[in-house]
């Protein structure tokens, strides 16, 4: 079977890093029966060596790769400090799956040498429990760094909306689902 | 995103038993993977290009000398009006040029700070959040040429790599999508953006790390987005059940085409957005492929962890 033959091709490859041209093309097999008219899968061969190895060195690597230069730049989003959707802000990409977390909406922005996101929203297998989570990635190191965490609302009332934000004090006032207004200090990870 | 902060879910750490017995018998149905689950690396969502930001976050990813394959997640495709790039996660525009640089310097760094044991795949990722929805700002003009680009981007870090002699210690670079059905419900977004990536040369396979929520797609286009052209499910795998729809997808594939699909890897996203950890969910995707003997395979080679 051709699975088969793809899989155990690819094992090859990428347990002994072969470079995937000295492998033998097999054409694509149509299974009988077929209802979606052609595979538009590469070949199996041309879809090997597209898992192509990057060459190894061919001599002993002398130099050392270019310094970084020392501090960064620091580039504030596009429409920062503001509380929106992820699409009113323009479409910005949300790194919590949807098929998770229902973002009501989000803020944005640079905080020293940070960059600091604020998403609140609920959960989609509990919508009636809100949370508040933050993302804050170092420009220095683009990492992640603390207080980066998941705030569950100690009630369960519904999805939470950012209503306030201020950066300097890492503090921020939300509204539940019913309306009902309460606070966060991100630092802390206390409401009120 | 990273181990700070309150976690939840913690109640699956329980099922982390890592099965380490090889099989020496066919498959049955229901049984539990035969392989250990391989190392889990840590990808990232990118707020920046800054070369210093990227440079430091390769050599600290070196530094977790967890040999595998990750994702530099860089953002949804996007248009300045001048050049095409994405919208990143920090919600900044990046041409493709920049996502280069970018992607070098973290190759930099990620090689300076390697050992003699280093071994990594790299992608290069961007996703399809926003292709069916005008109100998102910078849209592509053409989702053909954004994928035409992309590939040049890919392509052009693959080559710098491969001229500064790192492939020791980074093994291959690739593209990757997070393409979600729900993201572009119409579908043509993506299969431009797709088939103008696979249509250059030569090819550098495509990681499709994205999700397969029913009710958006044919299976015949999550085929295409999956697996066609030089594409290979990397699939999310964020709670108990995601799996049943692409071990639904590969037997489609047996039955219409007549081979299964290849799992390169698994993408989890622990603890903040899901409820199981990587090497669990890795395990029932697994054995969902190993339900089947159509759709038997004996390991899932890699496994991320964004």
């Amino acid at each position: 079977m051709l699975g088969l033959k793809l899989r155990k091709r690819t094992l090859v490859l990428l347990g002994l890093g072969v470079f995937a041209g000295t492998i033998s093309a097999i054409g694509v097999v149509s299974a009988q029966g077929a209802t979606s008219g052609v595979d538009p899968s590469a070949s199996p061969a041309a879809k090997d060596a597209s898992l192509r190895t990057v060459s190894a060195p061919v001599a002993p690597v002398t130099s050392q790769p270019p310094s970084a230069p020392v501090t960064p730049i620091v580039s504030p989003p596009l429409r920062a400090a503001q509380i929106g959707t992820p699409l009113s802000l323009g479409g910005v990409p949300v790194p919590i799956s949807p098929a998770i977390f229902t973002v009501s909406n989000m803020w944005q922005d640079v905080v020293g040498q940070t960059y600091v996101s604020i998403y609140a929203g609920a959960y989609v297998d509990d919508p009636t429990q809100g949370a508040i989570i933050v993302r804050v990635v170092s420009a220095v190191t683009g990492l992640t760094v603390p207080p980066t965490g998941e705030f569950r609302s100690p009630r369960r009332g519904g999805a939470l909306s950012l209503t306030r934000v201020d950066a300097s004090t890492m503090t921020l006032s939300f509204n539940y689902g019913d309306g009902t207004a309460a606070g966060l200090s991100i630092g802390t990870g206390a409401f009120k | 995103m990273s181990n700070h902060g309150k976690r939840r879910g913690l109640k699956w750490a329980a099922r982390l038993g890592i099965p380490t017995t090889i099989a020496a018998t066919a498959p049955l149905v229901g049984a539990q993977p035969s392989f250990a689950a391989p190392g889990t690396t840590v990808s990232y969502y990118e707020n920046t290009t800054n070369t210093t930001t990227l440079h430091n976050q390769g050599c600290s990813a070196a530094k977790l000398a967890v040999n595998g394959t990750l994702i530099l997640q860089f953002g949804r495709p996007a248009y300045n009006g001048s050049t095409y790039g994405v919208i990143d996660y920090g919600n900044n525009f990046d041409s493709d040029a920049q996502i280069e640089t970018g992607a070098e310097a973290w190759m930099d760094g990620f090689y300076s700070c390697g050992t003699s044991s280093t071994r990594q795949n790299v992608t290069i990722g961007t996703s399809n959040y926003c292709m069916d929805n005008s109100s998102c700002s910078m849209l592509p003009k053409s989702y053909s040429v954004a994928g035409s680009s992309w590939y040049g981007a890919v392509s052009t870090v693959a080559n710098y790599v491969s001229s500064h002699n790192y492939g020791n210690k980074i093994n291959a670079i690739w593209g990757s999508v997070d393409a979600e059905p729900a993201y572009d419900a119409a579908y043509s977004g993506t299969q431009s953006f797709l088939a103008s990536y696979n249509g250059q040369s030569p090819g550098y396979a495509m990681m499709d790390d994205g999700s397969l929520e029913s009710g958006y797609w044919t299976q015949a286009q999550e085929y295409n987005v999956a697996f066609g052209g030089f594409d290979y499910p990397f699939p999310q795998q964020y709670h108990p059940g995601m799996q049943n729809n692409w071990e639904t997808l590969d037997l489609w594939s047996v039955s219409n085409y007549g081979h299964s699909m290849y799992f390169q890897g698994v993408t989890a996203s622990y603890p903040y957005d899901s409820d199981i950890t990587p090497v669990a969910g890795w395990s029932q995707m697994l054995s969902a492929l190993q339900s089947h003997s159509s759709t038997y395979q004996s390991t899932i080679p890699y496994l991320t962890n964004i």
